[in-house]
């Protein structure tokens, strides 16, 4: 379906804790899963059920989808030869700027609903927060429990070592 | 907390693809972590290897190194050690290591990389040498399922021969080729391998071998070619080969000494990319000839160096309206005006262009900025001639004309006045942040001595091209 025969028609979307979002169909276009699920019912009356997004995170993930709506859609080209978008622009690095629970259920809910460019960004910033960091520091920020003993945390080093380009 | 499934965080661990330092971190953060990072870190362990400190490379790789001879079978061991190939202990060569890394290695880059004079330190002979290698690429060849980058200009082996070949070679993806090696290592990869999408020659010689492993590909869609001969090439078997191949070809680099084969350029029907340089300047009728009458309706990227101007209004005029990017070096400016006239009238999608301006073609940047309205970038070279560049209908032609999404320029910033400058800028302020670029970064220093943040602003001005966003093709993909 393109843009220009959806314009102004509506789908509704119903989050996990049953809150519904009348949604503009390029928006919701955004994402593929639902991309798809539209072109296959066609018009419809009843709401679309998101088991796994809750209203916070669809209601911000819906955000995104307004904002980029023009973006060219990305392609099926899962040509790795292409160099890929190193950067993130201003609008997405403060979309983003959020709690971390928040930052991974952005993540969880762009992969399920197959929206790439926001789990690409969304990828990037978790990227950003790792670089630099030891391993400690990582465990502290993500709060991970190392489940290495000495040992094998220190034979797993020396094997790696040669990787450390700093 | 939500929690990240593996091919999230397997995804995360990309993103941090060159950075070595920081996936090492990753690795030691927990098991769940180390066992995801690992095929990302040893998928090409030589990336890590780019930076400018002899000492500490040599000493890193000959970590590798060593890691890497702790996976070679008992018998490449019993080898080795008979023949006193001892540059490593026999106790670090029979330890018990944590993963079989070398499994997820997916680039092979022995001779070049390992085994360089740095690494051995001159004590092994010739044949000591020869002898390692071999027992590495059959390391190599018997653990690895899905190799996708091989330079064959450094295997000096019958690899496609030995156990495991025909898993191990057949998803290659790019090959680094020079048509003056034996025919019969083409011979023997063609057998096995059917998937080359990416293909980089060093073109000297005919060689027939090469031709076959060319012929014996589904589909070549990238090339690059670096024409080391002057002699006339139009009947090579490789160039025949090439030519069958011409319709899934969307990607075209090519160094050209004197005479690549013209005739191939009009074939070339769907190619999306043109990258053409010459070492030296030249005004060449034959391949004029058949670039004129060459098509190109798909061309989105046109970058072209020490070709004439004219060539380059040529090309431009029979693409289909797709180019984005054109990128233009020349010493010989000639057709400005004509050039200028062929971008706007025919590439409406243009985000990136150089252009060549002197005081008779400012009348056509107004056209120009007015009707490519997705411009995001321009190069400016601006004309030497007998008459100062008018900077100030420059900067105003800016003001009055450039679409919204212009926010880069290359221009030299010796040609304006800081007075005509700070006017510009405080007319600009409703407009995107500029980023001003030239050679050697003095306008980052401009930015900072006038305080023009806010309306300029780039941390780094350098790399006008690099920073493009663009989707280029990235050669041995590491």
């Amino acid at each position: 379906m393109t843009s220009e025969s959806s314009e102004g028609k509506k789908v509704t979307l119903k989050s996990c804790d049953d809150v519904e979002f009348k949604v503009e169909i390029p928006v919701a276009s955004r994402s593929i899963l639902l991309k798809n699920m539209i072109e296959d019912v066609g018009e419809t009356d009843q709401s679309i059920p998101l088991p796994n997004v809750n209203e916070k995170v669809l209601k911000k993930v819906l955000e995104w989808c307004q904002h980029h709506v023009n973006d060219p859609q990305p392609t099926n080209d899962d040509d790795d030869s292409r160099r890929r978008n190193t950067e993130i622009d201003d609008w997405d690095q403060r979309f983003l700027n959020v709690e971390q629970d928040m930052l991974f259920e952005i993540i969880l809910a762009a992969n399920y609903l197959d929206i790439k460019p926001l789990l690409d960004i969304g990828c990037k910033t978790v990227a950003n927060m790792i670089k630099g960091k030891s391993p400690e520091e990582i465990r502290n920020t993500f709060n991970i429990v190392n489940d290495f003993t000495p040992e094998e945390e220190e034979q797993i080093r020396k094997e790696n070592e040669w990787a450390e380009d700093r | 907390m939500a929690k990240l499934y593996n091919d999230i965080l397997h995804y995360i661990f990309q993103k941090l693809n060159n950075d070595g330092s920081s996936l090492l971190s990753c690795l030691l953060v927990n098991k769940q972590w180390c066992e995801l990072v690992i095929p990302t870190l040893w998928k090409c362990p030589l990336k890590y290897f780019e930076i400018n400190n002899d000492y500490l490379i040599s000493k890193r790789k000959r970590i590798l190194l060593n890691i890497i001879l702790t996976h070679l079978s008992e018998k490449s061991k019993q080898l080795l050690i008979f023949h006193n190939i001892s540059i490593i202990s026999k106790e670090e060569l029979n330890k018990k290591l944590s993963f079989n890394y070398v499994r997820f290695c997916k680039h092979i880059c022995v001779h070049n990389f390992l085994l360089n004079q740095d690494i051995y330190g001159g004590f092994l002979s010739v044949f000591q040498i020869v002898l390692l290698e071999q027992e590495i690429y059959k390391l190599f060849v018997s653990e690895c399922s899905n190799i996708r980058y091989l330079d064959l200009g450094e295997v000096r082996h019958a690899i496609y021969l030995f156990p495991g070949a025909e898993i191990c070679l057949l998803n290659l993806n790019e090959v680094d080729c020079k048509s003056c090696l034996e025919t019969s290592l083409f011979y023997g990869m063609a057998h096995i391998c059917k998937l080359i999408e990416k293909i980089y020659i060093e073109f000297k010689y005919d060689n027939i071998g090469l031709a076959q492993l060319i012929k014996s590909q589904k589909r070549i869609k990238y090339i690059k070619v670096e024409e080391i001969t002057n002699e006339e090439r139009e009947k090579d078997d490789i160039v025949k080969a090439l030519e069958e191949h011409a319709d899934s070809i969307i990607y075209l680099n090519l160094s050209i000494q004197k005479t690549f084969s013209y005739i191939l350029f009009p074939k070339f029907v769907n190619l999306q990319t043109l990258i053409l340089s010459e070492r030296m300047y030249v005004e060449n009728e034959i391949m004029m000839k058949n670039l004129s009458v060459a098509t190109y309706p798909k061309l989105q990227i046109l970058e072209l160096e020490y070709i004439s101007i004219h060539i380059a209004i040529k090309i431009i005029q029979n693409t289909g309206g797709n180019l984005w990017k054109i990128k233009i070096r020349t010493i010989k400016i000639t057709h400005s005006r004509e050039y200028i006239q062929a971008i706007y009238k025919n590439c409406p999608y243009i985000k990136y262009a150089s252009i060549y301006l002197n005081n008779q073609n400012l009348d056509e940047l107004e056209i120009f900025l007015t009707k490519c309205q997705h411009l995001e970038a321009i190069d400016v070279i601006v004309i030497k001639g007998d008459d100062k560049l008018k900077s100030c209908k420059f900067l105003d032609l800016l003001l009055k004309s450039a679409p919204n999404n212009l926010y880069k320029i290359h221009i030299d910033y010796r040609y304006f006045s800081i007075k005509s400058l700070k006017k510009f800028f405080n007319n600009w302020k409703d407009k995107k942040t500029l980023h001003l670029y030239d050679h050697t970064s003095n306008w980052n220093s401009l930015i900072n001595k006038y305080n023009m943040k806010g309306v300029v602003g780039h941390i780094d001005c350098r790399g006008f091209w690099d920073d493009d966003n663009s989707t280029g093709i990235i050669w041995n993909d590491k």
